[in-house]
């Protein structure tokens, strides 16, 4: 996989390190939460099957975190606007 | 029909034309007493414990491919017994010994080659967290000892001096076995189908109807089929069919890949284990290495996996064992696992009752029989077997996790 990292280009996947799914987000407020929904906040992730957006980490890299689109089926990726990039 | 010595000659005399089907061809009735989604191992197994322990026959098997297409035909065949907490250990222990007489019970040969397995140790630390795990699984009675340099050496005569790596020693472990993968799977649905069991290839399951009581029937490719006791023994897929029934299943899908070379001589009966490189290879009946990865960085469900990771296994086997450098590729491939957070697996009832769910096995092959016994026994009689208690899904809200360094996927 060769992903595209907005500040370096694109770089072999060796370099990134895999950040989960964007829309895993820690809860707001964790005291509201009941058990069941803190217990699928830290064992449960979306786990989608096709297309993603998720957090990837350009450690051997740049250092930031970047948002790549990944589809996990065949591993087929796609650029992001530069709006959805943090950091 | 009874496969034996006196068979396969009469057959031979009438040129081998009165062999008839392993299982029944069968098309779906309008309901069954319990259904089983999945036609692997575990699945038909599950199916056919129901049918033989429980006296539970009209039962159907659901299979979207062709049976023991999935994991079942992607593993490597292993069978140990080294997982350290108490409630695996328990499970795995029986799991192994369960394998021992399932030849003669389903009359079906599962190639059962007992080869033992020798871990390669290069630390001191890896020393002591290998004492630790003999003395843990020896309370629940599988057997480990650590070899020393030379007796490593005999068992590995291709390995490299310990003057070119820091090898401390190794672990034997007698008990590993080695089982043919499609034979489990052939096994179990010829010996299934033989007692009543509809198995239903070719048939996915679309959906899962409910209603305030729990499950009543299941949406297929094939039509709508209904039932009160579902059972759910799939691979890779699992957090979707459980969705289907409202389920949610704390599961990550990643690809764990595999890969054989061309066949050669005989040279290695051992099934040699690199630790800390996340690596082990053996070599099968046909006389081909087989070779094992970690799983892959990051979740996907591509049955090819990353190409840096048997690159890496490569380089490892190839430290330990430079003499195999020119052995060439057969081919490589993934089988999709579904992780736990604890790499544990769950095998359990759900919050929708008659939906019992055998899942997430982390490497589940090794423990078909015992697994499919326990799934069976789960939906007989609606309550887990105290061998299964600590599988069970509600143990991610309790946080009584069993955090197991065993399996594959260590995170």
């Amino acid at each position: 996989m060769v992903i595209e990292c907005p500040h370096c280009g694109e770089r072999h996947e060796d370099e990134f390190v895999y950040g989960g799914d964007v829309r895993h987000a820690r809860p707001e407020n964790p005291d509201a939460l009941s058990d069941a929904a803190w217990r699928d906040y830290i064992y449960s992730v979306p786990n989608t099957k096709g297309w993603a957006k998720e957090h990837w980490w350009h450690v051997r890299g740049c250092n930031r975190w970047i948002v790549v689109q990944r589809n996990s089926v065949n591993n087929e990726l796609r650029s992001e606007t530069d709006e959805n990039y943090h950091g | 029909m009874k496969y034996s010595a006196l068979n396969l000659a009469w057959q031979g005399v009438r040129n081998h034309r009165g062999w008839r089907r392993a299982w029944r061809h069968a098309t779906p009735k309008k309901a069954y007493d319990a259904i089983i989604i999945g036609g692997g191992g575990h699945g038909l197994g599950a199916a056919y414990y129901l049918a033989k322990k429980h006296g539970i026959t009209n039962v159907a098997v659901l299979e979207k491919g062709w049976l023991g297409g999935g994991n079942t035909a992607r593993n490597t065949m292993t069978i140990r017994d080294n997982f350290i907490y108490p409630d695996n250990a328990r499970f795995h222990h029986a799991a192994v010994k369960s394998w021992h007489t399932l030849s003669s019970e389903l009359n079906f040969n599962m190639m059962i080659s007992k080869r033992g397995m020798t871990t390669v140790l290069m630390s001191d630390r890896d020393l002591s967290d290998a004492q630790r795990m003999i003395n843990t699984t020896a309370l629940f009675g599988a057997e480990h000892r650590i070899i020393d340099i030379e007796e490593l050496q005999q068992r590995l005569p291709m390995a490299v001096s310990p003057a070119r790596l820091p090898i401390v020693g190794g672990v034997y472990h007698p008990d590993v076995v080695m089982a043919r993968h499609d034979a489990v799977a052939w096994g179990y649905a010829r010996a299934a189908s033989n007692l009543g069991v509809d198995i239903i290839e070719n048939c996915e399951v679309t959906d899962i109807i409910r209603d305030a009581k729990g499950v009543t029937g299941v949406e297929t490719s094939l039509g709508n089929i209904l039932t009160r006791k579902l059972g759910m023994a799939v691979a890779g897929h699992g957090k979707h069919v459980a969705a289907m029934a409202g389920v949610e299943l704390p599961i990550e899908t990643v690809p764990l890949q595999a890969m054989v070379s061309t066949p050669v001589k005989p040279f290695l009966d051992n099934i040699v284990v690199l630790r800390g490189f996340n690596t082990y290879f053996m070599q099968s009946d046909k006389g081909e290495l087989v070779m094992g990865s970690g799983t892959d960085p990051y979740p996907s469900y591509s049955q090819r996996g990353a190409p840096q990771i048997p690159e890496a296994t490569i380089a490892a086997i190839l430290q330990v064992f430079p003499s195999l450098e020119r052995m060439q590729f057969m081919r490589q491939w993934a089988g999709i696992l579904d992780l736990t957070y604890d790499n544990s697996p769950i095998i359990s009832k759900t919050e929708v009752d008659g939906f019992y769910i055998d899942v997430a096995g982390s490497g589940g092959f090794k423990t078909t029989p015992l697994a499919a016994m326990m799934h069976a026994d789960l939906i007989a009689n609606d309550r887990p077997d105290p061998l299964i208690e600590a599988y069970s899904l509600e143990r991610f809200s309790t946080g009584r996790l069993i955090l197991e360094r065993a399996s594959y996927g260590n995170r």
